[in-house]
């Protein structure tokens, strides 16, 4: 009975913790006196109606670089997650560790080395990329990657070869087997590895500050610049519309294809 | 179970391959990853090894200056063992509070599974920027806890939480936690339910059962976890400046001032070249860790 | 702003249409570096969108920190700026000369320089102002009320015992914070060339936080955790503007003074509309467009008497000729030699206590 009730508060607390910021920022953004006075002064919705088109289009950039980045570290990440955990090779260790690197380099520092590498690429190709979204796609996969790899890796553990054995044993060639059992059973962890990839992506200042600009601007850099030289309501406004959409996606896709499944079968 | 009888210490053979078949298959991601990380990265920290001439210009020779400069001053190890603190105080939190929010994502039938997941990365798409200054009306003087604490009368007078060391633990434990969360579910999830269940049968407690069943077995999932924590933590700059209010200096506050304002290439490369070959040790050291029956977190089966 | 500003307007629409080159309707596409935010909304509004409707030169913006602006800059040396023309703080703009990246120009390129006040144009013919701001100190007078503290009226205010903790300071990493040490320098009887005094001063402020810029500071000058800071007038008069109870003023011995500056690149290819849309935003027109916009004093003399019609909007920056005359100009070249030195002194002193 203390049992369940502890862990009933543990996670009911650990649920508050991590939504408090969300909601004072959903919070502001009703708020018609200085943003962030708390308790809030009086309530209006006049800063969604001052949200400019330009935060709109940042969005449209964010989610075209989010998903393609996501949808090629996974790609690239998992065969490598596949060789690091099952392969026997010299260097594998050491492999492992450059894989994860980035996320120990920060970003800043990241942005500025892929700012340099953009001139260095336009000395020897005369390829633009910065200010383009093949740039910042580029730059985000630099921890897409090691994301999807982690999150695959940590999957992996324990995995039932038995499964592959009785596919094969059954005809299936190895791709088959690969589709059909290995995929699938790896599915939460390289959805886990996806998301990590998107929701990075979307969050990302520094890369994007350096890469991007223009019309290759990101949401992110966009509210950045916007806070640094005026701090506004509409920015908790587009912060809060966020969060409010990706809530009512979140319900479509548990409606559609239920998200539960995604994240797999619990054991 | 008949599964126990089985020998998980080795691949069967015809899912096993040769090892130069992995490194055939390994080969397109470190060949993109040598492209667009490696040599930009190893490019701009060579500029370590020069002189800095001007607001991000470097001279042509050759020097070892900077290093001896960072490694032989007690304030810059100071530094670097902030960092670490940081990184480990973070860490703890997020398994500590991580691990049971894991074990019931991965264990419940509730339908609202789904959604809760999804709360738990929820903090992550507010932007960083946003999100940490949404913790003052709640962390500072006049904010909502020390409201709360000083009507319960549990405190007296309103406690430092932001714009300090405890601020940057709060903000990124709250940043880091859902990746925690994430990578143990995955792991835990893959933990037959049935292990607990028989050690219950056997007269174990539930605290018995954890510290000897679902700790052991899970341990790759928490290492790993632990080390992607680890090292966001210590990467992290726009949390320790914003919620530090500038007064924690760690290696990635440093580096970015280093890199951003002053421009001094040489001295930002000098730190984030050291911050990553300390981190790229742990990560060595870290990988070596075995559990029981011989898994490791570095390969998802036995040695 | 209304029946005046329109005549006003007007006026400077026959005086800029006069006097601006005539493209053919152009196909250029500058990229500018500027701010972001309500700054570059103001900039967009006021000077590029009637520069392209007349020429036809489209105004793609590049937004960010000068520092990182000036960066990309030095980093593309020797290839095609990234940048046609870019804003820059004048501090910044001092670093990028000595870099090298930016051009030169003369009135001969600029028409709109004859205008403008002298401090505004640069004596070696780089990038001109186009407006003027101060660093004074911004304050909570509800919260000084409550406290009994006398309301502050000089730098030296700042370090009374009774506003420890409640004192915000700004970094190195932003213009205020230049502007402080440097007052802290001259208070401690130094210079721009003696950070070391002017650090040891700042390390005395028991400080609440160090914010490194205004949306850091807003929450917590709105909260009242953070009672006064020596901060920048326009952003202060935009607390005011949102019901914060501030007050700014210019401690007696003087505020610090700063330029926005305006700059075509050293490399850029598209020189000539560079150099044209720069004169347009010195022209009037735009000018008093970011005016009503952005708390900043113009550049531009002929909007002296428009100033001296609206005194509420004047009082919140330079805006007479003898205000201009008063505030103290920052030695920057100097200051930026013993900058490493003096960001090395305050991790040593100050942010790692």
């Amino acid at each position: 009975m203390i049992r369940w009730f502890a862990l009933r508060a543990t996670l009911f607390l650990t649920f508050a913790f991590l939504l408090a910021p969300v909601c004072v920022v959903v919070i502001a953004s009703f708020n018609g006196g200085p943003v962030l006075s708390f308790p809030p002064r009086s309530f209006t919705t006049h800063w969604y109606a001052l949200i400019k088109p330009e935060f709109f289009a940042a969005l449209e950039v964010s989610l075209i670089v989010g998903a393609v980045t996501a949808l090629l570290s996974v790609g690239l990440g998992l065969p490598a997650a596949l060789a690091l955990s099952r392969g026997r090779f010299p260097g594998r260790d050491g492999l492992n560790a450059i894989l994860l690197s980035p996320l120990i380099v920060p970003a800043l520092v990241t942005g500025v080395a892929l700012y340099q590498f953009s001139l260095t690429f336009w000395d020897l190709t005369h390829v633009v990329l910065g200010g383009t979204l093949i740039g910042l796609i580029v730059g985000h996969l630099t921890f897409g990657i090691p994301f999807s790899v982690r999150a695959i890796l940590a999957g992996h553990a324990r995995f039932d070869y038995a499964l592959e054995e009785a596919a094969l044993n059954l005809g299936a060639t190895p791709l088959q087997t690969f589709w059909r059992v290995t995929v699938p059973v790896l599915r939460p962890s390289i959805v886990a590895g996806g998301i990590f990839a998107f929701v990075m992506s979307l969050d990302d200042v520094p890369i994007a500050l350096f890469i991007g600009g223009g019309d290759a601007t990101t949401l992110p850099v966009r509210i950045f610049t916007t806070v640094e030289f005026d701090f506004g309501g509409d920015v908790m406004a587009i912060a809060a519309l966020i969060v409010g959409g990706s809530i009512v996606l979140m319900l479509a896709l548990d409606r559609l294809i239920g998200l539960d499944r995604l994240f797999g079968a619990r054991a | 179970m008949s599964t126990a009888a089985i020998d998980r210490s080795a691949a069967p053979a015809r899912t096993r391959r040769a090892a130069d078949v992995w490194l055939w298959i390994v080969l397109p991601t470190t060949a993109v990853f040598c492209l667009i990380f490696a040599t930009p990265i190893l490019d701009l920290t060579a500029l370590s090894f020069h002189a800095m001439t001007g607001p991000a210009q470097v001279g042509d020779a050759f020097t070892l200056a900077n290093y001896r400069a960072f490694v032989t001053d007690p304030f810059y190890l100071q530094i670097l063992l902030r960092t670490c603190w940081l990184g480990a105080l973070v860490t703890l939190g997020c398994l500590v509070i991580g691990y049971p929010v894991a074990y019931y994502l991965a264990r419940t039938s509730s339908r609202w599974r789904g959604m809760a997941l999804f709360l738990v990365i929820s903090p992550l798409l507010v932007s960083a920027i946003v999100r940490n200054i949404g913790w003052f009306p709640l962390l500072s003087e006049s904010g909502l806890v020390n409201w709360a604490l000083l009507k319960l009368g549990v405190i007296g007078a309103p406690l430092p939480l932001v714009n300090n060391f405890t601020g940057v633990v709060i903000g990124l434990v709250h940043a880091l936690l859902p990746f925690m969360i994430l990578t143990l579910t995955t792991v835990i999830q893959r933990i037959d339910a049935d292990l607990e269940e028989a050690a219950a049968n056997l007269g174990a407690g539930p605290l018995e059962a954890f510290w000897r069943v679902l700790l052991p077995l899970s341990l790759p999932g928490v290492v790993s976890g632990s080390l992607l924590v680890f090292t966001m933590a210590i990467s992290a700059y726009t949390t320790p400046a914003i919620l530090g209010g500038n007064r924690v200096l760690v290696m990635a506050t440093y580096i970015a001032q280093q890199f951003r304002t002053v421009l001094n290439y040489p001295a930002g490369g000098t730190a984030a070249a050291l911050l990553l070959v300390f981190a790229a040790l742990l990560t060595l050291l870290a990988l070596q860790v075995r559990t029981a029956d011989g898994e490791s977190a570095s390969e998802g089966r036995g040695a | 702003m209304n029946l005046r500003v329109m005549g006003l307007l007007g006026g400077a629409l026959l005086v800029v249409g006069a006097a601006a080159p005539s493209f053919a309707q152009s196909s250029v596409t500058l990229r500018v570096g500027c701010y972001g935010g309500a700054f570059t909304d103001a900039a967009a509004k006021y000077a590029a969108a009637p520069f392209t409707a007349r020429t036809g030169i489209k105004i793609e913006w590049v937004n960010g920190n000068p520092s990182d602006h000036l960066a990309k800059l030095i980093a593309a040396r020797g290839r095609p700026a990234p940048y046609d023309v870019v804003y820059l703080d004048d501090d910044i703009e001092s670093e990028a000369i000595a870099a090298g990246v930016l051009g030169k120009t003369g009135p001969a390129d600029i028409a709109n320089l004859k205008h403008l006040y002298a401090q505004a144009i640069n004596k070696d013919g780089y990038g001109p102002a186009l407006n003027f701001y101060s660093t004074g100190i911004a304050y909570n007078v509800e919260k000084f009320k409550a406290a009994g503290i006398p309301e502050p009226t000089s730098w030296t205010d700042l370090w009374n015992p009774k506003l420890a903790g409640h004192v915000a300071v700004p970094t190195l990493d932003n213009t205020m914070g230049h502007a402080f040490l440097v007052a802290a320098e001259y208070l401690a009887g130094g210079n721009e060339a003696t950070p070391d005094k002017g650090i040891d001063k700042i390390a005395e402020i028991k400080a609440q936080s160090y914010p490194v810029s205004s949306p850091v500071l807003d929450p917590l000058l709105s909260s009242g955790d953070v009672w006064t800071a020596p901060w920048l007038n326009g952003r202060t008069w935009g607390l005011i503007g949102r019901g914060v109870p501030l007050r700014y003023v210019l401690p007696k011995e003087g505020g610090f003074f700063g330029m926005t500056t305006i700059s075509v690149t050293a490399t850029s290819t598209h020189r000539a509309e560079a150099l044209a849309f720069i004169n347009e935003v010195l022209g009037p027109l735009a000018q008093l467009g970011m005016v009503d916009q952005i708390p900043y004093g113009p550049t531009n003399k002929l909007l002296g008497p428009v100033l001296a019609a609206y005194p509420d909007v004047a009082k919140k920056f330079p805006a007479t000729p003898e205000q201009i005359a008063k505030l103290r100009l920052i030695n920057w070249p100097v200051f930026h030699q013993q900058y490493a030195h003096a960001v090395d002194l305050w991790n040593r002193k100050i942010a790692s206590k």
